[in-house]
């Protein structure tokens, strides 16, 4: 490739030293690689007798082809660094923060990637990347298997207790006919995190009722402000959503994050190099950010 | 708020306890009645002791048992919660057929109901029944067979599995793979059936004075209160009953007297989709419906 742009360079100019300058390669380099080519050609492609580097016939013959192949050089390595500055896309979990996502892609951007983000559900997450429509993603997992793991508590806009609640607690009294709900959002809908907590409510003798799905993360939000419900959510995001929040006795759910990637990204490598950031938009609490 | 406000309200409360619920509410003096999904067929558990005392209590009356034969009893030695009395017991009894009536009928005593279903089965209760003019309730098995339900397979602490298989697993037609929940093999009811097996207790007609006497008055010393009877009872209101209960089955039927005269007689039959064998506060909603129901057509 190489000696087909200082042929190519040559040609035009009509000079070894003016071609070779064009080419950015010394004169002798230029001089070596023009011999080579003609070896692999099998044919003079410059009559070296005048002043001048004069085409031979077979030379002029062959130079339309050779610009042409530079030129679709050129267009290639163009292509390769527009590709490389394409964002990567990847599914993150809708409750995200704007801020913290900020912080990751830039840190993405030292490692020399583009993220490009797409907030989606956890089932979403999943088939976004099963259809190649995302090439990362945050995958819920139980946290056990978790790269990342966030205790989950609850929200309540009233806020002035903040010890641990225990979950018994909320069992109405004989003669209550109201009851306090824990709202779980669409986030933590898996069976590790639902499951798991209506079950505790039914041990506990709660109302199904209870604990409920909300619809959406605001329709939760507002019954916990309206209606001095609580919400099922991470200490971080009770910050953002100016909640109070108080752990749950035993810390009984949690969220778990693993990284997964379609063919072509190294997830160890991107799991190991975003660790701190990514932990940072999922509100893993600060002292077990670099947790391994 | 209209009847009809007033009956969507009471179903969402019992939604929100995770029960589906039968009831039938009847002044017994005027014919009066409110209900939600009265005709709804439920496997009736203990509750098919009523009929029982009757069919038995008949017996005695025309001479065809001797309330003071002794009869022996062999043990039940179930050692799963619940049950109660001779089911319990661990060694043979011997105990005269009066007074297994009121094991049975007051305490709930399984041991006790089988002892006499062995001496009228369940066919002639049927029979007693189709005499006393009661459609609705068929009585299909005794209670040994109610006792071997998959409570009794499963560890102590994996109770909410035995009970997630009673609520997940209904089929069409209201089948059910565990025998004791499947209305066509089990002993089932409606509330309706129950509210009128109720009244011809409390007003007879066609059942003897002196067997409706005898029953009401078993059900009247009814040990088992914590359901409906702290809704209904009263130094002013008389609350005689019978509860049954089998993995998410929770029912009660009884009459409500009250010194102004009046009667009201009252069907409660849930079936909860929550996987906990023990809901106290699914018992408290129960009785709230059951009692609203009450009051609202004691005000009419």
């Amino acid at each position: 490739m190489g000696a087909c742009r200082v042929f190519a360079h040559v040609g035009e100019r009509g000079s070894f030293t003016l071609g070779a300058a064009a080419a950015g390669v010394p004169q002798p380099v230029a001089s070596r690689r023009i011999a080579a080519l003609e070896r692999h050609l099998g044919g003079l492609l410059f009559d070296r007798s005048g002043r001048r580097a004069a085409l031979t016939p077979f030379g002029r013959d062959l130079l339309p082809s050779a610009k042409r192949l530079v030129e679709l050089a050129d267009a290639l390595e163009y292509d390769a660094g527009q590709a490389k500055l394409k964002p990567l896309a990847f599914a993150v979990p809708a409750i995200c923060p704007v801020r913290p996502l900020a912080v990751l892609d830039a840190a993405a951007r030292d490692l020399g990637m583009v993220l490009g983000f797409r907030h989606a559900d956890p089932a979403a997450r999943t088939e976004l990347l099963n259809a190649h429509e995302v090439r990362l993603a945050l995958v819920a997992v139980p946290p056990s298997e978790a790269t990342w793991a966030i205790p989950l508590g609850v929200g309540d806009a009233a806020g002035t207790d903040r010890r641990p609640l225990n979950i018994e607690a909320l069992r109405p009294w004989r003669a209550q006919r109201t009851f306090q709900r824990i709202w779980i959002q669409p986030e933590d809908d898996l069976p590790h995190i639902r499951d798991h907590l209506e079950q505790l409510g039914h041990r506990a003798a709660l109302l199904p009722a209870q604990i409920t799905l909300a619809p959406s993360l605001t329709a939760a939000v507002s019954e916990t402000l309206r209606a001095g419900a609580l919400l099922l959510c991470s200490l971080a995001q009770a910050d953002e959503l100016g909640l109070s929040w108080r752990a749950l006795v035993g810390e009984p759910v949690a969220r778990g994050y693993q990284l997964r990637a379609g063919s072509g990204v190294d997830v160890r490598a991107v799991s190991e190099g975003l660790r701190e950031p990514i932990a940072r938009c999922l509100g893993v609490p600060v002292g077990e950010r670099g947790r391994p | 708020m209209s009847v009809q406000q007033a009956v969507q309200e009471l179903q969402g409360m019992l939604k929100d306890a995770g029960l589906v619920g039968s009831y039938l509410v009847r002044d017994l003096d005027t014919g009066d009645e409110l209900g939600i999904a009265p005709d709804l067929e439920l496997p009736i558990a203990s509750l098919v002791k009523v009929p029982l005392a009757v069919a038995v209590s008949e017996h005695v009356q025309d001479g065809r048992i001797d309330a003071a034969a002794v009869i022996e009893v062999s043990p039940g030695r179930i050692t799963t919660p619940g049950p109660v009395g001779l089911s319990r017991f661990r060694h043979p009894a011997w105990i005269a057929v009066e007074d297994l009536l009121y094991l049975s009928t007051a305490m709930s005593d399984s041991g006790a109901t089988d002892a006499l279903f062995s001496l009228v089965p369940p066919a002639e209760v049927n029979r007693v029944l189709e005499r006393a003019g009661i459609a609705g309730i068929a009585v299909r098995h005794s209670m040994d067979e109610l006792t071997q339900t998959p409570v009794e397979r499963f560890e102590p602490g994996e109770v909410h599995l035995a009970q997630s298989l009673a609520i997940g697993s209904r089929t069409a037609g209201r089948g059910h793979p565990v025998p004791q929940l499947d209305v066509s093999r089990a002993n089932t009811g409606t509330a309706r059936a129950c509210v009128d097996l109720l009244q011809a207790l409390w007003v007879p007609t066609r059942v003897p004075a002196a067997v409706a006497a005898q029953v009401r008055s078993l059900m009247g010393l009814n040990v088992i209160r914590h359901r409906l009877a702290p809704d209904f009872s009263s130094d002013a209101s008389r609350w005689s009953s019978k509860t049954g209960t089998l993995l998410n089955l929770r029912h009660e039927i009884g009459v409500v007297e009250h010194d102004d005269g009046s009667r009201y007689a009252v069907a409660a039959l849930t079936e909860s989709t929550v996987p906990a064998a023990i809901q106290p506060t699914a018992e408290v909603v129960m009785a709230h419906v059951a009692r609203t129901l009450h009051d609202r057509l004691r005000a009419r």
